[in-house]
């Protein structure tokens, strides 16, 4: 039993540098504790993509990007994932924020009341979400980002919303879209 | 006390991993995703996580990005630094900087990004047992991104066990759903649409599919305890991420580069019967 607890990777880490054991107890443990309490702080990742149970929605949101009123960005194929990362999620943002009255999404679940009362609080706040002008700039700095990924001089941008469902036989049927933004540049 | 990895497999697999990560730098640049190609962002998300707070109030993120020049400074040392690992995996100070730069670049991919994945979190890890000063302490940091590796899935599969999501027959159609209703809807005719519509009308085989890969996660959980299924692991592995990519579309490529730390690099006589060359368990 004493060989076999003393052939294990922990014993043999502590007896061999007992500060390099600690860093990395150390690292694992800290690791697990952020697992276990659903909150990150890299490099203590939380591992949990996908196990949030969820139920089969009956309407969904399809967003759509049309530059200089004809090309469509095509951000779920056609470009590599990088690209689709930063084509799609800061426009995914600006809906949101649009959605909920141009409020960031961080602020979702974070009562005002309180974030006034903890002055520290409302501090960090005010520096990490993104304020109306950000909000005005969002635009403007991915009508930059689409002439750096397509080489195109951007002059209009169309970002709509598309409502679906699926039907019986599980085909996407179109609902309605409404206009979320149209911009010149 | 003699050692388990010599220097010259050391070096081996130094040249691995930063070929690895000097290939995802090639792939990030012709992705238009690199420092100096993200002109400038101007929305993030730092909430949630401390370490994007720090990065936001410090007003680091947020100086590199708005400075073209300083970006593609950021963007070369990191290119440079990778291609002289390669050529003198000897030199630490080398790793440590590329590993620190790496780490700006992670952060503000992400937070500019607008979501905090964990696509690169491979690459930021990797490198850091080369830190080590001897062998030895290499062996034991090698060892410790192995058991990171294990603990991933494990925990993705504690995650799916705990929240009860892997008892939800409707779980995989909602998450097809969610995920690829915009593909489906840009490319209604294509084959892969045909194929999403064939499991939607079949969600009895769309499950089987997915507990197998919770098995295949939950898997993982051996290789705290012996070493003799690696490669198992690694096709495991990959079997996730394909499964992920065409039910999920999301494509982990990078975290590959922890599949390093399960291969088994061929040692000499000597090291093989070296006491540290025991098979470990944790």
């Amino acid at each position: 039993m004493k060989n076999l607890l003393h052939n294990t990777y922990l014993v043999r880490l502590y007896e061999y540098d007992k500060k390099l054991f600690g860093i990395i107890v150390g690292f694992f443990s800290l690791t697990l504790i952020a697992n276990v309490f659903k909150a990150q702080a890299a490099p203590f990742f939380v591992w949990g993509m996908f196990s949030e149970r969820i139920s089969v929605k009956e309407e969904f949101q399809v967003m759509k990007i049309t530059v200089n009123d004809s090309i469509l960005i095509d951000y779920t194929a056609g470009y590599r994932h990088p690209h689709r990362f930063y084509l799609s999620s800061p426009v995914n943002a600006y809906v949101e924020m649009q959605q909920n009255n141009h409020l960031d999404k961080a602020m979702i679940g974070y009562p005002d009341k309180l974030s006034h009362r903890i002055k520290f609080y409302r501090a960090i706040v005010e520096k990490t979400i993104n304020h109306p002008e950000q909000y005005k700039a969002l635009l403007e700095w991915y009508s930059r980002y689409i002439r750096e990924v397509r080489g195109i001089a951007v002059t209009s941008l169309n970002i709509q919303l598309v409502y679906c469902h699926y039907d019986e036989d599980h085909k996407l049927k179109e609902d309605s879209s409404r206009v979320v933004n149209k911009s010149f540049f | 006390m003699e050692q388990w990895y010599s220097t010259n497999i050391r070096h081996t697999i130094t040249r691995c991993v930063f070929v690895f990560i000097l290939l995802s730098l090639i792939y990030h640049y012709v992705s238009h995703t690199l420092l100096h190609q993200l002109q400038a962002p101007v929305f993030q998300f730092a909430f949630i996580d401390p370490m994007y707070i720090l990065f936001s109030i410090s007003g680091l993120s947020s100086f590199i990005v708005q400075h073209f020049w300083l970006a593609l400074f950021v963007d070369s040392c990191m290119f440079i630094g990778a291609l002289l690992i390669i050529l003198f995996p000897q030199k630490r100070f080398l790793i440590i900087l590329f590993s620190v730069l790496y780490f700006i670049y992670f952060v503000i991919y992400n937070l500019y990004g607008m979501h905090h994945t964990h696509i690169l979190v491979g690459i930021l890890l990797a490198p850091l047992p080369f830190w080590a000063s001897n062998n030895t302490t290499f062996t034991y940091l090698w060892s410790a991104l192995r058991y990171y590796t294990l603990c991933i899935y494990s925990l993705a599969f504690f995650w799916k066990v705990f929240r009860h999501s892997l008892f939800s027959p409707d779980q995989p159609m909602a998450v097809l759903k969610d995920n690829l209703t915009p593909y489906i809807y840009f490319h209604p005719d294509t084959t892969q649409t045909a194929l999403y519509q064939f499991f939607m009308q079949h969600p009895g085989l769309l499950y089987i599919f997915y507990l197998f890969a919770v098995a295949m996660e939950g898997f993982f959980l051996v290789g705290f305890f012996t070493r003799r299924f690696d490669h198992a692991l690694i096709t495991a592995g990959i079997l996730i991420h394909i499964g992920i990519l065409f039910f999920a579309d999301a494509f982990f490529i990078e975290i590959f580069i922890l599949y390093f730390s399960l291969i088994k690099f061929p040692m000499s006589a000597k090291e093989t019967h070296s006491p540290q060359a025991v098979e470990y368990t944790i």
